[in-house]
């Protein structure tokens, strides 16, 4: 399809009838955190949500490591931000619902498909990716922290879901470990494994990953 | 403005800019959560692709298959191993990821 389209000042399509975008369904700042239980080794912030939560998006701070995790609460529509505090953490969910549940504006623009549904609404903040970046899965399996940069300032990271099982370490018990991000400055941030359940029964044989091939981070802004 | 499209809200904040790209969705699949395997999807090949997950099914432990997508459209996924508890065997290993939603969004396909 080459009209019925809007696409940006390189090429690039933004929004057509073909294709969904991927809507903001809420935005705010995590303040209210649980502790993980046995040695409180990280906290969370559960999401609950009558949507299919589909990105975690956050801004970490300099203090703690976090991410965002969809699914692994059970139940419907849930995610949370893990971090290895209790700082408070700005967010933005994502859904790919978000048109369908929004209603429409009295103003400004909307578009629909020949299904007549929706696919942008300008009272929707569409998910804006500025960048990737492919992050060395090899030093993060060898247990290393790697530093990205990027040149948007202060942006929200999406980190996929992951985790590791390993009973070495020096510790008594076995643990779970998450690769989070942790800001440096404005235009660097660090990814780094940080533990979040030490358990005194768990077995591993050996250590176990869970780390996407590849891992890719995205960088978005509102 | 020499290209492009700029939309604002109703409350004047610019929505959409020109320089601005959009994540679109282009490939969507349910995997059971004992799976593996890869597959290339074309769409996704050059496109800055980026992967996310949700659970497929409700009720369970939420724990979505690890999942990653390459810059040339190769997808690949994998079940996650974590501790479960019977009272007849106590804690052991197994598959604990559940049937997952896969979503592949692209930020840059050119008209």
């Amino acid at each position: 399809m080459n009209y019925g389209l809007v696409a940006g000042i390189n090429r690039n399509i933004q929004f057509d009838t073909n294709r969904k975008l991927l809507g903001l369904q809420e935005h705010g700042f995590a303040s209210n955190w649980t502790a993980i239980s046995y040695e409180n080794l990280a906290y969370y912030h559960l999401f609950d949500s009558d949507y299919v939560i589909t990105a975690i998006a956050i801004k970490p701070t300099t203090s703690t490591i976090a991410l965002g995790r969809v699914g692994t609460h059970g139940g419907q529509y849930t995610g949370d931000i893990l971090q290895s505090g209790t700082a408070t953490i700005e967010y933005a969910l994502y859904s790919s619902d978000a048109n369908d549940i929004h209603g429409i504006p009295s103003y400004g623009l909307v578009t629909y498909n020949a299904n007549q549904e929706v696919v942008f609404n300008s009272d929707i903040h569409y998910l804006k990716i500025v960048d990737i970046i492919d992050v060395n899965r090899s030093r993060l399996l060898n247990w290393e922290s790697v530093t990205i940069e990027h040149d948007v300032e202060n942006p929200f990271y999406i980190i996929p879901n992951n985790q590791a099982h390993t009973p070495y370490m020096g510790w008594p018990w076995s643990r779970f470990l998450s690769l989070g991000i942790q800001k440096i400055n404005a235009t660097s941030a660090k990814i780094s494994w940080f533990p979040f359940i030490a358990h005194p029964n768990a077995p591993t044989s050996t250590e176990r990953f869970a780390v996407p091939t590849p891992f890719r981070i995205a960088i978005c802004v509102l | 403005m020499d290209f492009g499209c700029r939309i604002w809200d109703e409350d004047g904040n610019l929505i959409l800019n020109t320089a601005d790209y959009t994540a679109r969705l282009v490939y969507s699949t349910i995997k059971a959560g004992d799976s593996s395997g890869s597959e290339y999807v074309a769409e996704a090949d050059g496109t800055k692709p980026f992967v996310m997950v949700a659970p497929a099914s409700t009720g369970g432990s939420g724990n979505c298959l690890t999942v990653g997508v390459t810059e040339w459209g190769t997808l690949t996924w994998e079940p996650m191993i974590g501790t479960l508890y019977d009272p007849e065997h106590g804690y052991y290993e197994a598959i604990v990821s559940e049937e997952t939603l896969i979503l592949i969004y692209v930020c840059d396909e050119k008209i």
